[in-house]
Parts: structure tokens; C-alpha cells; sequence
């Protein structure tokens, strides 16, 4: 004899599986746009955001991307709020080797070449990704790319790494 | 070793980043209290069935008594959609500059109308100075009489949006710009302080923004620079003073205001805690030590020397906020039991006579939080509201003047309130003027599209450091910065038979008053599925835009105009137009969504339009924003594009 298990997924196992899927990109975009501190605070209360209205968040056609808006909306009023730190300092005892003067070089870059870098190396994004992301050519990816790398490098006093 | 830079780059976000863990966020303690961040959104509450029958009938005799009123009486008719390019224009009409929008006008005291963001505001001597996006305004509180002292026209700011202003014991008037330029006013001009670059540049003080300023009794001047440093100047020498992060505040709260006490002690606050410098020692306080909240808003110093603090709730699960009044000795807490009118306190002020104002403006969070003030008269606290006056106070400063009027500035301006009436300062309109400003002959001709010589012409203009990113960029994306928040347009439309003036208010709608108040009511003609984006007008139309569709208003009715079929419903907030200008002849529209970007041109009668080409310039993607009527910027490039018929491109050097 055979019997069906009909195991019901509740909505804290549904918004879990939601954040593990989809919290890096939400996360990594308003970060990569705002800076870390706006960003993330952003991302965070986007995410609470859609667990406070999950029933209503978990039948719309693009989730993940609503509370990308929501978390914009955020970010901008943060913004205007307050000036907030872009980059914190890197935590030496991790990574000693980082450049500690890179959160500030990676604030001097222009609004575009800050986001470029910050997905594409920070968050490994592929160039088509990013492009997608950003509503913009490969090819714009690519030349902000160099820009601010070259920039960053110049910053920092650092040799190419190819 | 070495590591390559892309590695570095890639281990410090690893190490920066963490994800958020689910459990914590369901657990959050700002659980309910954030918004999705729109206005003015309708909220579905649970009525009866008749309820619904009813409005529903009323609904149905609405929209018909519309129609017969639109059709039968009125005898209006919507105008016609092309969508093909018109027949070629020769005439053209410019209309230049409003200036009604871009002065200081007595005569507007007492109209509500809005203005440009103000940020930073101070009291001496019968004047009051205000921070504005175009620089520093000093009003005249006797004879109502305003002027501005603009970047490059007597304010040596390299950008002209001012931080704050402070104001000596001697009468010197201190500004800072958020582009971290400083200057003071002597009483005849503007000037820079002696060293203060080389001060700033040589020790790398100046890694971020100026963020609070003080004056001591000694005429010496304090500025919190950073998150962790103070730089003071006593007319001479410049003074780091570096507040470690260990003994504070783990070096991610940056000052928010800073106060100073009739003793001379300094007091700092930020979105963490409150410390205060009696110039040999360093004291903190944190909600543990009984502050309302941690984060910080304002700090004032009364005659007395008791030092009050505006907070607000924080999200990282401090207490509710509300104001804080330290004696020397302890702290008291007020809050909404105590009868403040909300524990959001965005600003705070004294004045001379010791009574505390507190200023709950909109936080941006939780929900819809009315604004209003506060005033304490030693007993107890008395809340307004201010009705709807378009304030939206936003953030910004808070001062009361001799008279015991408080001043606040918000986004929209500076806004007094003597306990009985608001009065609204409403500033010159920031980057709207810059139009004015460029030496470029005006449009004499517009030729249709695909005909003539629509070229791109990279041409000298300016000796400008200026960048596309750089340029007073008055478009504004209508989806991301400028949801809801589109305060700075104003126009004056001056109809055939009637007078009246637009602008926006914290809401997305379009506000339309005549030049004495009393008005024609908001209106939204998006109703609830968008917000207004821009608005434009001429001298017999009102254009404004938003979800795809273009609204136009003859001074009695709106009318749709349907555009951009390829950008139409690429985005679910509907925000796909998202700037209009008026234009040579007519406007310009400027529509986006996701990476698609179009421009067009409406006829000044809005009876025709065609989309503009730009097949020989910059990439759409890379459009910037409108500056001013009839500029483009483009992103990253030292570039504007003037429209004047063709396109012609014009490179900022520098």
C-alpha cells in the first residue's frame, strides 16, 4: 500500500530558502551603489521588509527585485540622512595584506567606477552580469572597469597585476 | 608578499559583507516599523460589504458625470497620440529663465510653496543664514529681505551645496560645503580661512566630509571631520584632535551635530552616543547611561546649561528615542507619554528664554510619521501639527530667533513657527538657474527629426573641472533618488485667464495654487500607480510625467498622452518618463527604463511630438540627466549635449 506525505512548507522555511537564494544580490547591488554601510543597513531592512509582507512579497513575479526598490528607496533616504562611512577600514587580522588605504581609494572612484569594481571584483560578477544589473553595455562595464582600476592603482601606488 | 590588487579587492568584501542570517531577520527588532519606502500608498483596511457597494456606485456616477462634463460641456478633446515624426516646425519661440522661481521673493512669505533643500541654519544680529543647495542665504528677520551668496559669486565653495553655517560670539559667520569647503563672512565678504587646505591635506584630516560644526566663546571653530576627528582653528593655527574609535564609537558614526554649552563645554553627537570636551577631557554618554536613544539626531545647549538631545528610534534595537535634557547631574527622558508629539526628533532647539523646541520631521521609516513640533515650556510639552503645508520637514537644522520663532530648514526650505502661524522661505532653485549660466546661443530653430545637420560638435565651452557625473544634473530617476522626494522644481505658469504656480511636495503630487494660496487643490494624475516625476510648463501648459504617460493640464483639465511604446511597463513602479523640461518651443520629455533611454520633443501646444535621434551621440546608456532645459549630461565624460534643433555637444575642459 501505498501512502503520499504531504509536507507543508511554512513561510519561515520559504523566506529562509528566499534569503539563501537571492540575499547576494540584493545585498552586493545596494552595497556596490551606496557603500558598505548604507548598503548593507539597506539590504537588511529590505529583507525584514519582505519577511514582514511575505505572503504578499512570495507571489509577486520578481521578489528579489521589489526588495531591491524597496532597499533603493532606503539607501537614498539614508543618504540624505546622514554621511556615512563608504568603506570601513579592512579588518588587518583577517587579510594584513590589504591595502589599508583601499576603502578610501575605492570612495575617491566616480559613482560608476566604484559599483563596476565592487561587483565585478569584490562580489565576482561577470562582466554580462554587472551590465545587466547596472542597465548598461558590456562594453561600459568593461571601460569603467579599466578606469577604475587604473585609477585604484594609481591611488594606491600599486604595479598592474597582469 | 604581494597580492594583486583584484584579490585584495575581492578579500576585503569577503571580510566585510557577511550574509544575513534569516533566523536573525525574522527576529529583527525594526520588525514592522520599515516601509516599502513609497508615499502615499494606499492602505487596504477591512470595511463591510456595503462600504464597498457604495463606494463603488459612487465611483461609476463619478467617472460619468466626468465624461459628460469633459465631453458634453467642456467640448474638449484629449489630444491626438503620433507616432510619427510631424510635419518640420520653423517657428520657434524661446522661453528663457523664470526668474519668479530662482529669487528670494518677499512676497511669497506666508505662500506655501516649495523651494530648494536647506540644510544647515543660524541666528545673530537680525539676520538668520541659511544652507542651501546653491550656497549660503542670509535673510533679513526685520525687513524680509533675502540675498544668496552663491559658489564662485562671492562664496568661495567649489560646489555650491553648503553643509551648515554657524555664527561667532564676534559676528563672524562660519559655512562649510559638503564638497568640504570652508569659508567664513567678515560682514563685507566672503573668504577663506588661512591653512585650512594645507591643514586639511597634509594630515589627511580631511578623508571625509565636514559634518557638524561649533563655535566656542572664544571665536576659535570646531569641525567634526570624519568619523573620529576634530579639526580646530583659532584664527591662526589649525589643531587635529583625533578621537580614537576604540574610545568611542567603533569608528562608524560620523557627528551629526555639534553644540556648545555656556561654559564652553563642546558636545558632539552622532548616530551612536553623545560626548562632551570641557577641553581637557573626553566624556560619553549612551542610552545605557539613560539618553533616550543612541542615535542621535540634535544637541542644543540651553542659557542654563542644560544640553538637550533630539533621537530617534534606532533600528539596532535601542529604546523608542524622544528627547533627552541633561542637568550636569542625570539624564530626563520625554517621549510620547511625556506629550511630545512623536519620539522621532529629528531636530532640536532653544531658545533664549530656555524654552526646547523638538521638530518631528518625516524619518523615512516605519511608516507615516505626521510632522509637527513640540514645545516645551519648563512643565510640560505642548505637539502641533502644522496640517498640510507641503513641510515634509525631512532633516535639517532647527534655531529660534529673538522673537522665540523657530526656524527650521528642510528639503523643501526654511520654515518659521511662532507658535501660531508657519511662514515659508522658499530659496533659489539650485541647478534650474544653471541654464542661465551657459554662454551658448539659445535655440533659433528646431528642424524635424532625421532632417538637418544633427551632429555631434564637441566643442570648448567652459574652463570647468565639471564632469558629467559632476554637472548640476536636474533630471532625476523618478524609480531610484528622486521617489517621492522631487521638492526642488518650481514653476510659474501664467495661463491664458489664469495665474498659478506648481511645485512638489513630499507627496508625488502636483501642486497647483494660484499666486495667492488659496489654489486649485493636489492632484496626482497618476493616482495611486505612480508618482509625478517631473513637471514642466510653458505659457499655456502644464506638462507633467511619470508612468509612461505624459499629463497635460490646461489650467482646468489633465490629459493623457501616450509615449515610448518600447518603454512602456518595463517597470513595475510604472516610473518610465522621468524628467520634463520646458523646452525650445515646447518641452523635452526623458524617458528611461533599464538600460533603454529615449528623449523627445513635445509641440508647445502638446498637439504633437517626435522622438528625438541620437544615433550619432553618446550611447543612451550613458546619459546622465537633463541639466536645466536644454542639456544633457553624460556619465563620466566632461560633456553636455545642448539641444537647439540638433544635438551639439560641448566638452568642459579642465
Amino acid at each position: 500500500m501505498r501512502s503520499t506525505i504531504h509536507i507543508e512548507e511554512t513561510a519561515e522555511h520559504q523566506f529562509t530558502g528566499f534569503v539563501r537564494a537571492n540575499q547576494d544580490r540584493l545585498r552586493h547591488a545596494l552595497v556596490a551603489g551606496y557603500g558598505w554601510q548604507v548598503g548593507r543597513e539597506a539590504a537588511e531592512e529590505a529583507l525584514v521588509y519582505g519577511w514582514e509582507h511575505w505572503d504578499r512579497v512570495r507571489a509577486m513575479d520578481n521578489p528579489s527585485g521589489y526588495l531591491y526598490r524597496v532597499g533603493a528607496r532606503r539607501a537614498q533616504a539614508l543618504k540624505k540622512q546622514q554621511p556615512r562611512l563608504l568603506f570601513p577600514p579592512p579588518p588587518t587580522a583577517h587579510n594584513p595584506w590589504i591595502e589599508p588605504g583601499l576603502p578610501d581609494a575605492l570612495a575617491a572612484l566616480s559613482p560608476k567606477q566604484r559599483t563596476v569594481v565592487v561587483l565585478v571584483h569584490g562580489y565576482e560578477l561577470s562582466w554580462r552580469e554587472t551590465a545587466r544589473l547596472l542597465g548598461i553595455s558590456p562594453g561600459s562595464v568593461q571601460r569603467h572597469l579599466e578606469r577604475g582600476l587604473a585609477r585604484l592603482r594609481t591611488t594606491l601606488g600599486v604595479a598592474d597585476d597582469d | 608578499m604581494t597580492t594583486d590588487l583584484k584579490t585584495q579587492i575581492q578579500a576585503y568584501f569577503d571580510d566585510i559583507d557577511p550574509p544575513f542570517e534569516p533566523d536573525e531577520l525574522m527576529a529583527h527588532p525594526a520588525a514592522g516599523r520599515i516601509s516599502d519606502g513609497r508615499v502615499n500608498r494606499l492602505r487596504w483596511r477591512r470595511y463591510p460589504g456595503w462600504a464597498y457597494a457604495a463606494a463603488t456606485a459612487a465611483l461609476v456616477l463619478l467617472v460619468v458625470a466626468g465624461a459628460v462634463w469633459l465631453t458634453g460641456f467642456r467640448g474638449e478633446e484629449t489630444p491626438p497620440v503620433i507616432t510619427q515624426p510631424p510635419a518640420p516646425i520653423t517657428t520657434v519661440t524661446t522661453y528663457g529663465p523664470l526668474p519668479e522661481a530662482v529669487t528670494v521673493d518677499p512676497e511669497q512669505i506666508g505662500v506655501v510653496m516649495t523651494g530648494d533643500e536647506a540644510s544647515g541654519i543660524a541666528v545673530a544680529g537680525g539676520a538668520m543664514w541659511v544652507s542651501t543647495e546653491l550656497g549660503v542665504v542670509r535673510w533679513n528677520l526685520e525687513d524680509r529681505s533675502g540675498e544668496l551668496f552663491a559658489a564662485g559669486d562671492g562664496l568661495p565653495f567649489s560646489e555650491g551645496e553648503s553643509g551648515d553655517v554657524a555664527v561667532a560670539p564676534n559676528g563672524t559667520v562660519w559655512a562649510y560645503s559638503w564638497n568640504q569647503d570652508l569659508a567664513y563672512f567678515d560682514g563685507t565678504g566672503w573668504s577663506e580661512p588661512d591653512g585650512y587646505d594645507e591643514r586639511c591635506l597634509s594630515l589627511e584630516a580631511c578623508s571625509g566630509p565636514i559634518t557638524a560644526m561649533a563655535v566656542l566663546p572664544d571665536n576659535s571653530l570646531s569641525l567634526a571631520v570624519g568619523p573620529e576627528m576634530l579639526l580646530e582653528y583659532d584664527g591662526t593655527d589649525w589643531d587635529v584632535v583625533t578621537v580614537t574609535p576604540s574610545e568611542i564609537h567603533g569608528g562608524n558614526a560620523w557627528a551629526t551635530d555639534m553644540a556648545v554649552a555656556p561654559d564652553g563645554t563642546l558636545w558632539v553627537a552622532s548616530w551612536e552616543e553623545l560626548l562632551s570636551f570641557d577641553g581637557e577631557v573626553w566624556s560619553r554618554f549612551t542610552a545605557v547611561d539613560g539618553l533616550p536613544s543612541g542615535r542621535i539626531n540634535s544637541v542644543a545647549a540651553a542659557p542654563n546649561g542644560d544640553v538637550w538631545v533630539g533621537t530617534q528610534n534606532s533600528l539596532r534595537g535601542d529604546p523608542s528615542g524622544g528627547v533627552g535634557r541633561y542637568d550636569g547631574t542625570s539624564w530626563t527622558v520625554f517621549d510620547e507619554s511625556s506629550g511630545l508629539h512623536s519620539n522621532a526628533v529629528t531636530a532640536l532647539a532653544v531658545g533664549p528664554d530656555g524654552t526646547a523646541w523638538a521638530v518631528h520631521g518625516d524619518t523615512g521609516e516605519a511608516g507615516p510619521v505626521a510632522s509637527g513640533f513640540s514645545r516645551f515650556d519648563g512643565t510640560t510639552w505642548e505637539p502641533t501639527t502644522v496640517g498640510d503645508v507641503g513641510l515634509g520637514f525631512g532633516w535639517g537644522g532647527a534655531v529660534v530667533d529673538d522673537t522665540g520663532t523657530l526656524w527650521i530648514t528642510s528639503r523643501y526650505g526654511a520654515f518659521g513657527f511662532d507658535g501660531t502661524e508657519v511662514t515659508v522661505l522658499r530659496f533659489p532653485a539650485g541647478a534650474r538657474s544653471s541654464i542661465n549660466q551657459l554662454p551658448y546661443p539659445l535655440p533659433s530653430q528646431i528642424l524635424p527629426n532625421g532632417q538637418g545637420p544633427l551632429e555631434w560638435h564637441w566643442v570648448p565651452l567652459l574652463t570647468s573641472k565639471a564632469t558629467g557625473a559632476q554637472l548640476p544634473v536636474t533630471g532625476t530617476d523618478c524609480f531610484g533618488s528622486g521617489s517621492g522626494q522631487l521638492s526642488s522644481t518650481v514653476v510659474e505658469f501664467r495661463g491664458s485667464s489664469i495665474d498659478f504656480s506648481l511645485g512638489y511636495r513630499s507627496t508625488p503630487d502636483v501642486v497647483v495654487t494660484d499666486p495667492t494660496g488659496t489654489g486649485f487643490g493636489v492632484e496626482n494624475p497618476f493616482g495611486e500607480q505612480a508618482w509625478v516625476c517631473s513637471v514642466a510648463a510653458t505659457e499655456t501648459h502644464l506638462l507633467a510625467v511619470g508612468s509612461g504617460v505624459s499629463w497635460s493640464v490646461d489650467g482646468i483639465n489633465w490629459h493623457g498622452i501616450e509615449v515610448f511604446d518600447d518603454l512602456a511597463g518595463g517597470n513595475s513602479d510604472g516610473s518610465d518618463l522621468i524628467w520634463a523640461a520646458a523646452g525650445p518651443g515646447g518641452y523635452i520629455v526623458l524617458g528611461r527604463s533599464g538600460s533603454l533611454q529615449r528623449l523627445a520633443w513635445f509641440s508647445e501646444d502638446l498637439q504633437i511630438w517626435y522622438e528625438i535621434p541620437f544615433e550619432d551621440g553618446p550611447d543612451d546608456s550613458e546619459w546622465w540627466g537633463l541639466v536645466g532645459p536644454y542639456g544633457l549630461a553624460v556619465e563620466d565624460e566632461p560633456v553636455i549635449v545642448i539641444y537647439d534643433g540638433a544635438w551639439v555637444g560641448t566638452r568642459l575642459e579642465g
